[in-house]
């Protein structure tokens, strides 16, 4: 068993290495604090994010930043219409072995990075976006009957576009759900904005900074796990993830008005695992409540399915999960 | 790490004990002023409520029910416990550190996480005071309380309510009992006061019949058979007591015995501490001008010595021990008399009322009454109907100890003038005589004067004033 004192310079050493990634993203990316921690999060967790928001918010730019300091290989994927399957996943092709032998050797796609970036996701066709799931869900790729693992780390950031909805192929729930988080990027305060002016017309700065490799990834991806919750959070967690369902016994007046169908288990797996994470990159031993808060809404806002009545009312999946926020008590 | 999960669980289990504590109390505030307020609202109706349900015995009751009711509903639960953490971990910013270790605590294996959680949570409240944390919050009904208390203590005091037949007919049916105990303890006092033996068995035999009836263990009819019977007995030993040697056999009236022993009482004190070795040497000129100002005692004394000078000291001491034990004696049979007179007007009453209420109900005792007697029974008072509650008391016979029935006195300088009340004056002479009351302040006199209060050069002074009241007194 390990002693305390490893326990706790281990605790340390994630904050610090948080914090430095935070500072070294910082030289990169202006403004974005919380969705960079969220990502970090999803990192550490073995999730998926999805990021939403109009062009130029620095999306792209976040995600190679994020691999260069990282230290793990980075790859970007342009959904179009007319992007195949093969286009991701990689193909087959006949090849000449050195004995002038015809043979068919695997060309590995784009997917086989450490982060990929899936850029404007919704513009791909379904059949496209499928690709994916698997990569999503099994880490593994299966391109003529055979299976190809993907290395570790691997994280999927797509990117998807709100505002052009025509000749888009909105994401299916079923993969929606596969996403750990849903960060929504938001528009640059005054301040921020002539910051990023700054940075991007004056000379180029010095290149990024190696703070973690993916084997401190990895490493950080277990002790995530270790973290103790109390069984009071635990439960508040789940009163929460009910709360969303219009049928359930605990659900809110305004959940039952307006949501169709409530948040997946995945969604409960999400916001715990998250505020594991969240924990130990504070460099606290177990979870609070405060952390089950913090990563609500990037856990939940879309794995709930709104129905009509909300549409019409200008109602979003973060007004009701506020809603329920508020509304569900901490201890019963 | 033993140390830290000492602290933990120490100061959890000190935070539970305290937060029990303060709901006990808040429960027992919230009983009280339930209990009062169902009360205060049930005293106008206390009229039908049976006797032994007194005001106290209904809050008593209501205290308990809701104490009982209030510790159900809100007995301490994992919940509560749960909840207590959590609002120390809220408000000492501890990010629920005492509720995780508080669930470590519980486990048998611990990781290494764990256990870095325990230490965290030890070491932040190794110095929290649950007690200091979480002061006594007082809700509405504590400060209500008070206020329901004095409005239910008045409503109590005077006496608000319906008065309803039910209650005085039940008041009426026990009034026997507690007649006959109140009596009895008059009697007890007065006895040990007094050393009357006699009386003071037969008052405890009295008493304890009361009990006996007050505690539904005796009959009203069977009662009464106990009363007729112990008057009875009481007579014989009346008859056979005879009164005893060296006592005026004038002496008949208990204040004038009394007043007898108070002076036998003062003279022994006045006698030298050493008694003489020699008969017949005659007594003392100061013995002789003190006992002059005794006059029962005088009285007495010149009863069986006419010769008072030529008394000797030795003869006086054994004449005053056996007047103490006759007067005693004399005093004791008066008792016995006033217990048997009380007895068998009692059980006359008692017997009244009880064919009275056979004969409201409808089932008359033929043949038991005359005519004669049903009048009396039924009461003579102006304007009350037979039956009716006002007869009833007056029915039996009300004891008022030594209490004085008629006042003398002048309002002013001159005429005398009488004040006309609207009561029935009892015949007979005054209770308190004027001899009776010279007497006293004799005797109060003698007693200062035989103490230090009194200069030496007053004392003389004094005794012939007092000497001068009882002249003039036989004189006229």
């Amino acid at each position: 068993m390990e002693a305390l004192e490893e326990i706790q310079e281990r605790m340390t050493g994630c904050r610090r290495a948080f914090e430095e990634l935070k500072a070294e993203m910082g030289r990169a990316v202006v403004g974005h604090e919380d969705l960079i921690e969220h990502v970090f999060i999803a990192l550490v967790c073995g999730g998926h994010c999805l990021l939403e928001g109009v062009p130029g918010l620095g999306k792209t730019l976040m995600v190679r930043s994020l691999g260069e300091i990282l230290n793990l290989s980075f790859s970007r994927i342009q959904f179009t219409p007319d992007l195949m399957p093969a286009d991701i996943t990689g193909t087959n092709i006949l090849t000449e072995d050195g004995l002038g032998k015809k043979v068919f050797d695997f060309q590995r796609g784009p997917i086989f990075a450490h982060v990929v970036l899936a850029d404007e996701i919704n513009r791909a066709t379904p059949k496209t976006q499928s690709a994916l799931l698997e990569a999503m869900q099994e880490q593994s790729v299966t391109v003529g009957g055979k299976l190809h693992r993907l290395e570790s780390p691997f994280m999927v950031l797509a990117t998807q576009n709100p505002i052009e909805m025509e000749g888009t192929y909105p994401l299916p729930e079923a993969q929606i759900d596969r996403f750990f988080f849903k960060l929504l990027l938001r528009y640059p305060s005054h301040a921020e904005l002539a910051r990023i002016a700054d940075l991007t017309t004056a000379a180029p700065s010095l290149p990024l900074r190696e703070v973690l490799d993916g084997e401190g990834v990895l490493r950080i991806r277990r002790w995530v796990r270790e973290v103790p919750i109390a069984e009071a959070v635990k439960d508040f967690a789940v009163r929460l993830v009910l709360s969303t369902h219009p049928q359930g016994e605990n659900s809110l007046p305004m959940a039952q008005k307006y949501i169709q169908y409530g948040s997946s288990p995945r969604g409960l797996q999400s916001l715990i695992l998250a505020a594991k994470a969240r924990a130990l990159l504070s460099g606290r031993p177990n979870v609070s409540f405060e952390d089950i808060r913090a990563v609500a809404l990037p856990s939940l806002r879309h794995r709930v399915i709104l129905n009509l009545e909300a549409d019409a009312g200008g109602v979003s999946a973060e007004t009701v999960l506020a809603e329920a926020l508020e509304r569900v008590a901490e201890v019963l | 790490m033993i140390e830290q999960e000492q602290t933990v669980r120490q100061k959890i289990s000190d935070l539970l004990g305290w937060e029990w504590t303060k709901r006990r109390e808040k429960t027992l505030i919230s009983s009280l002023f339930y209990a009062l307020l169902v009360s205060s609202f049930l005293l106008p109706a206390q009229g039908w409520l049976p006797l032994w349900l007194s005001p106290f015995s209904v809050l008593l009751l209501f205290f308990v029910i809701f104490s009982a009711f209030f510790f159900l509903s809100r007995r301490w639960s994992e919940s509560d416990s749960r909840r207590t953490v959590w609002l120390l971990d809220d408000q000492l910013h501890l990010a629920a550190r005492t509720l995780t270790a508080r669930e470590i605590l519980g486990r048998e294996s611990r990781a290494p996480t764990e256990l870095l959680v325990l230490r965290e949570a030890g070491d932040r409240l190794k110095s929290v005071e649950p007690k200091r944390l979480f002061k006594r919050s007082y809700s509405w009904d504590f400060f209500l309380t008070p206020t329901i208390l004095v409005f239910w203590f008045l409503a109590v005091w005077f006496d608000v309510g319906v008065h309803t037949g039910h209650r005085l007919e039940e008041s009426g049916r026990l009034s026997t009992g507690r007649k006959l105990k109140a009596f009895s303890g008059e009697i007890q006092q007065r006895s040990k006061t007094q050393g009357l033996t006699e009386s003071l068995k037969v008052a405890e035999n009295m008493e304890s019949l009361a009990e006996k009836n007050l505690q539904g263990q005796l009959s009203e009819k069977a009662l009464n058979e106990n009363l007729t019977g112990m008057a009875g007995k009481v007579g014989e030993m009346i008859s056979q007591s005879a009164q005893g040697p060296g006592i005026s056999p004038t002496r008949t009236n208990q204040g004038e015995l009394v007043d007898l022993r108070s002076e036998i009482d003062a003279f022994k004190r006045a006698l030298p501490v050493q008694p003489p070795r020699q008969a017949g040497t005659g007594l003392e000129p100061d013995l002789l001008g003190r006992l002059a100002a005794l006059p029962h005692l005088s009285g007495e004394v010149e009863n069986r010595f006419p010769e008072a000078d030529k008394m000797g000291e030795k003869e006086l001491r054994d004449f005053l021990e056996q007047l103490d034990r006759s007067v005693r004696a004399q005093m004791d049979r008066l008792t016995l008399s006033e217990i048997q007179q009380y007895l068998e007007e009692l059980a006359q009453a008692a017997e009244g009322e009880t064919l009275e209420s056979m004969r409201q109900a409808g089932r008359e005792a033929p043949g038991k009454l005359s005519e004669g007697e049903k009048a009396d029974a039924r009461g003579s008072a102006v304007g009350t109907e037979p039956g009716s509650k006002e007869e009833r008391e007056q029915a039996l016979p009300s004891f008022q100890a030594q209490a004085p029935r008629q006042l003398k006195g002048r309002l002013a300088e001159g005429k005398s003038r009488s004040l006309p009340l609207n009561i029935e004056a009892p015949g007979g002479k005054s209770k308190v005589s004027e001899e009776e009351v010279i007497a006293n302040y004799r005797r109060q006199a003698e007693e200062d004067l035989a103490s230090e209060k009194i200069p030496e050069g007053l004392k003389d002074t004094i005794r012939k004033y007092f000497l001068s009241l009882g002249k003039a007194e036989k004189q006229k």
